[in-house]
Order: structure tokens, then C-alpha cells, then sequence
């Protein structure tokens, strides 16, 4: 008998709560693939704060895994040439560019009118980074090559990367390090470009090495090419700070938390009519099964079985052939351990499904078979 | 021989609280076996929640039931559930049908649930289907039937398990009149055959075709 009628809970549950699973499915590696990104920002959201000896600051965001630690040591310093003003078309554009030298001997460059941030991280060349206004412009790839090549710099001269799709090309250097004027000078058409310091085993020529905390020794490098006229670069740099806020890593990715929150009012809603409309078909089961002699307390324990079932054996096979999976299918951007956490949340929306159904059943028999009345018979009604 | 006994039977819902309802006051009425009656009278006047006591789906805040002479007041819910499965069939307005079914399968389920859903019932549920007229549709889905088949396949699951006492709930409520007499037909050719029918309706023309009526006001019988 009981086989038979699991197929009147089955009925409910595999034509609408199996498309209510899925969804469920669909939604959690949604949210997942909305949120990991989110988290992974999280991890590694840094501000960075310059400070300047008038007592203002600049806050410098940085994502990433290249965005130094609270461990990291970080210098500051103000970069600014005439090229990069005279190149630019709005005066303010090439302002300045802030170059920071974290510990982990790799750096930034910062532009900060647009907010970009560019870094290299390769640790076994010279990373010659190209500013904002530089990017995609492959042109001036070549040009710096066979400039190097000119100069006798060896170079591999080829873009070797990109870093985070931002399309910031890197460039190689294996020998000398480019004379930091020189270089301005032989791509003058070109807005603020900056060499930076050599980093461990590649020699640097020392007037050209910048000293982290004395910004005047670069300002002083700059100024004496008769080629960088002038500099609207803030100089009094005191130093920088490295530091993780909150508010402004919301504020960093308000677009991103507000599609994520629209998407869950959506999914909320949208899931609660649906489990609504669920839930009244389940009800109306009950409802006749009731009429037709079956008793509450053996449809309670067909609802709560058949749901147990529904819910729980995919599960239990999904959690058994984790490593199977794993293994066996390739799932891009998908590891184990998020596989996991895949399951975990299906286990947990399973768990809330089946709970969802018990209270149901205590809803029905509350209000039993008219819908309006207390058909379970009260204690003091029995007696 | 009374099949059914109410004596003084009161329906308090919500009862000491502030939205207190009494829906049946002191009603005793006896019914004969066999009989056909009709209760009738204005919306919110008890009817629906007498029939729903008679099929023991609520029960009477004081008074006793009697069916068959044994009180149903004493019987506990499996029990009540038994008779309602072998001896009292309801047909609710909205029919009570399971509209992702078919047809043959709702006719079945009172087979199934009292776990007699041998072939000889199939072949007994394909014949009342039937003799009603409606065996060509025993493999359709409910949903795709007109308000008039569903009514009649109501009928005929209350049939199969050969119910001594068939309650309906205002059956006609959602028919045309044509509908309407072919199933006042029905329900006095299976009365004909020594099943006692109870219909609740606030249709005139219905209660008219039924011998014995009850008509209630504010939950009183006048």
C-alpha cells in the first residue's frame, strides 16, 4: 500500500519540488560563482594609505594576490615628468604616478587619477611597468624593444604578460637596468612610463636606485635631466600604510554586492511563491488522502519518508561519489573543496526542504481536512 | 434502522477566545438508512461543518454522534479514517481530486489506501466509470476534465468501496443545470440501491428532489 501511495508524494515532489531542487542546484552554483570572487577579494582587499607631511592622505585600493600583507614593509614614493604632462591630454591626467615598493620586492605603479593599479611580479627580472594611459598600446611594445636593443640593454623585449586582464604588458630585462631619464626620454611621446627599481640579483646603476623613505632621492634623479622639466609631484610623501577597511572594500564592489543582492531578493521571492505554490499542491494531497480515509499519522509518515528519500538519497550520492567526481570529471573552476561546499549548501537547503514538509504536515492537521477548522481533535475535546 | 444519530450536537470554534463561533447548536437529527435528505439554508449556517462532522472529519465541541449506534465522538482518528475509507464517502465541492491523476487513479485511491486495490477492483472501478459514462476517460488526468466529469469521477470513487453513506458537499454548486440533474440522477439511482446520500446545498431545485430536508439558520435546525 505504502509503495502506491509514496507515488501521491512523488507526485508532488518529482513533478514540482525535483524542479524546485534543480533550481535550488542552479541557484547555489550561482551564488557560489557570484560569491567566490567576492570572498577572493575579501582575502586579499588592501587599502593603502599614503600619507603626506601636511597631514592628508591618498587611500590606494588594492586587490589581488600581489596586494601586500599586513607583514609587508611598504615605501612611497612621488613620481612625476614633463613627458608624462606634455603627452597627456587633460593636464591632470599624468598628475602623478605613485610608485609603491612593498618588501615582497615586487611593486606598483599607481595612477591615480583613474585609480588603476598595475603591478608585475615576476621575480627574476626587472619589471618594467607601463601606466594607464600605456595599455593596449602595442606599438609602443616594439618601440621600447628596439629601444633597448639600441641601447644595449638586454631585454627580452617582448610582452611577457598581462597581469589580471588589465592588459598591462610586462617587459623583461635581464641585463642593466635602464637609465630611469633615458628611459622617459626615448618614449617622450609616451605618458607617464616608469622603470622601477631592480629587484634581487639584478644589478642597478645607483643613482638610479630609488631609496625607500627618501622620495628626494628620486625627485633629485628626475630633475637633473634637462628632458623632465618641472614636477607637480607632492614630495612631502611621510610614508604609507598598509591597511584592511571594510567600508571601503564594500564600497569597491558595490556593483558586484548589489547584483548579488538584487539576485537573492529575486531568488527569494521567486522561491518563496514557488515553494508556495509547492506547498499548497502538497497540502492539497494531504488534504484528499485525509478525505479518502488515510489517517495524520500515517501521512505524516509517508510525507516525511518520501521527502526523506527525495532529498536525501541524491545527496548521499552526491556526497559518496565526491571523490569520484572529483577524479573522474573534470570540473573547471570547480575544485574538491568547493565541490564540497556545493553539497554542503544542497545538504543544507535538503535539510530545510524536508523540515519545510514536516511543518507543513503539522500545518495541515492543525488545520485540517476543511481548511478552516481544527479537525485534529483537541486533548479536552477527547476527553 | 437509524444509520446516523446526532444528538444535540454543538460546533464551537475558537472556543473562549475573543473570536468565538458557534456554527451548530443543539442539532439532533436521526437519519434512516437508505434515506436521501437534503440540508440546506444560507451561507454560514452550519451546513458545511454538520457534513463535516457526520464524515468525521471535525468533531462536535459537545452532543454525540452516533453511526451505526457506535459513537463516533469515542473513536480515535485511525479509526474514524477506517470508516471513512469503507462506509462514509464524501464528494467535496472542489470535487477532491488529485489533478495530476488520472482519472482511474483517483477512483482507485480509496483501494489503495485500504489496501484492496486488487484486480477485481480495478475491473470494478472500470465498471462504475462506466456506468457513468465516463470510461473512455479512466486514463486522462484530471486537469484536463470539465467541471462535470470531475464531478461524476467524485461519484464514482465514492462507489467503489461500496459506502453505506455517501456525504456531498454541495455537488453542484460549480454545474450548469443540465449537469445538474444528470448528477441528481445519478446520486438517485445510487440511493436507489440502499446508499444513504446527505447533500448540503443551498440550491432549492436540488433539495427539492431529495425526500427528507434539514434547513439550517444560524446553526440551529428550523
Amino acid at each position: 500500500m505504502r509503495r502506491k501511495l509514496f507515488k501521491y508524494a512523488f507526485s508532488v515532489g518529482f513533478e514540482k519540488e525535483s524542479v524546485l531542487f534543480l533550481q535550488i542546484l542552479l541557484m547555489s552554483i550561482l551564488l557560489f560563482m557570484m560569491t567566490d570572487p567576492l570572498l577572493e577579494n575579501l582575502k586579499t582587499y588592501r587599502e593603502v594609505a599614503v600619507l603626506y607631511s601636511d597631514g592628508q592622505q591618498d587611500l590606494i585600493h588594492v586587490i589581488g594576490e600581489n596586494a601586500p600583507t599586513e607583514n609587508d614593509q611598504i615605501h612611497a614614493f612621488s613620481v612625476s615628468h614633463a613627458v608624462a604632462q606634455k603627452a597627456s591630454t587633460h593636464s591632470d591626467q599624468a598628475l602623478d604616478a605613485l610608485l609603491l615598493h612593498y618588501s615582497k620586492s615586487w611593486m606598483s605603479q599607481i595612477n591615480l587619477q583613474t585609480g588603476g593599479i598595475e603591478t608585475a611580479v615576476s621575480k627574476d627580472a626587472t619589471p618594467v611597468l607601463l601606466s594607464e594611459a600605456c595599455r593596449n598600446n602595442y606599438a609602443l611594445h616594439e618601440e621600447l624593444s628596439i629601444w633597448l636593443a639600441e641601447e644595449n640593454i638586454t631585454c627580452t623585449g617582448e610582452v611577457v604578460g598581462f597581469f589580471r586582464n588589465r592588459r598591462l604588458p610586462v617587459l623583461m630585462s635581464h641585463g642593466s637596468l635602464p637609465r630611469l631619464n633615458d628611459f622617459y626620454l626615448s618614449v617622450e611621446d609616451y605618458p607617464a612610463m616608469v622603470a622601477l627599481e631592480s629587484i634581487e640579483g639584478v644589478s642597478c646603476q645607483p643613482e638610479y636606485l630609488i631609496t625607500p623613505g627618501n622620495p628626494e632621492t628620486f625627485e633629485a634623479s628626475t630633475a637633473s635631466s634637462d628632458d623632465v622639466s618641472g614636477s607637480s609631484v607632492r614630495s612631502d610623501i611621510l610614508g604609507a600604510e598598509i591597511r584592511q577597511t571594510w567600508n571601503t572594500y564594500f564600497m569597491d564592489n558595490a556593483s558586484i554586492i548589489f547584483a548579488f543582492a538584487l539576485f537573492l531578493l529575486v531568488a527569494v521571492f521567486g522561491f518563496g511563491a514557488y515553494i508556495a505554490l509547492v506547498f499548497r499542491e502538497k497540502q492539497e494531497t494531504m488534504r484528499i488522502l485525509h478525505l479518502n480515509g488515510l489517517s495524520y499519522r500515517s501521512i505524516r509518515q509517508l510525507f516525511i519518508t518520501a521527502y526523506g528519500f527525495l532529498v536525501g538519497i541524491p545527496l548521499l550520492i552526491g556526497w559518496l561519489l565526491i571523490p569520484l567526481i572529483g577524479k573522474v570529471i573534470f570540473l573547471e573552476g570547480l575544485s574538491l573543496p568547493k565541490l564540497r561546499t556545493v553539497l554542503l549548501a544542497l545538504t543544507l537547503m535538503g535539510l530545510l526542504l524536508w523540515t519545510f514538509t514536516s511543518l507543513e504536515f503539522r500545518r495541515f492537521e492543525k488545520n485540517g481536512t476543511a481548511g478552516i477548522v481544527q479537525a485534529k481533535p483537541s486533548k479536552k475535546q477527547e476527553e | 434502522m437509524a444509520i446516523v444519530r446526532l444528538e444535540n450536537i454543538s460546533r464551537i470554534y475558537h472556543e473562549g477566545e475573543r473570536d468565538q463561533v458557534q456554527a451548530l447548536r443543539d442539532i439532533s437529527i436521526e437519519l434512516e438508512a437508505g434515506s436521501m435528505c437534503a440540508i440546506t439554508g444560507p451561507s454560514g449556517s452550519g451546513k458545511s461543518t454538520l457534513l463535516h462532522i457526520l464524515a468525521g472529519l471535525d468533531r462536535p465541541t459537545s452532543g454525540n454522534y452516533y453511526y451505526q449506534n457506535q459513537l463516533m465522538n469515542r473513536l480515535k482518528d485511525r479509526e474514524i479514517c477506517r470508516l471513512r475509507n469503507t462506509e462514509i464517502a464524501v464528494i467535496m465541492q472542489d470535487y477532491g481530486l488529485l489533478s495530476y491523476d488520472t482519472v482511474l487513479g483517483n477512483v482507485m485511491l480509496p483501494a489503495v489506501i485500504g489496501k484492496r486495490d486488487s484486480r477485481e477492483t480495478l475491473a470494478a472501478a472500470k465498471d462504475i466509470l462506466n456506468q457513468l459514462g465516463i470510461g473512455e476517460l479512466s486514463e486522462k488526468k484530471v486537469s484536463e476534465l470539465s467541471g462535470g466529469e470531475r464531478q461524476r469521477v467524485a461519484v464514482a470513487r465514492s462507489l467503489l468501496m461500496n459506502a453505506k453513506l455517501i456525504l456531498a458537499d454541495e455537488p453542484t454548486g460549480a454545474l450548469d443545470t443540465v449537469s445538474t440533474d444528470k448528477l441528481m440522477d445519478l446520486f438517485e439511482s445510487v440511493n436507489q440501491q440502499g446508499i444513504t446520500i446527505v447533500i448540503v446545498t443551498h440550491d432549492p431545485q436540488v433539495a427539492k428532489r431529495c425526500p427528507q430536508q434539514f434547513r439550517l439558520v444560524d446553526g440551529r435546525i428550523v
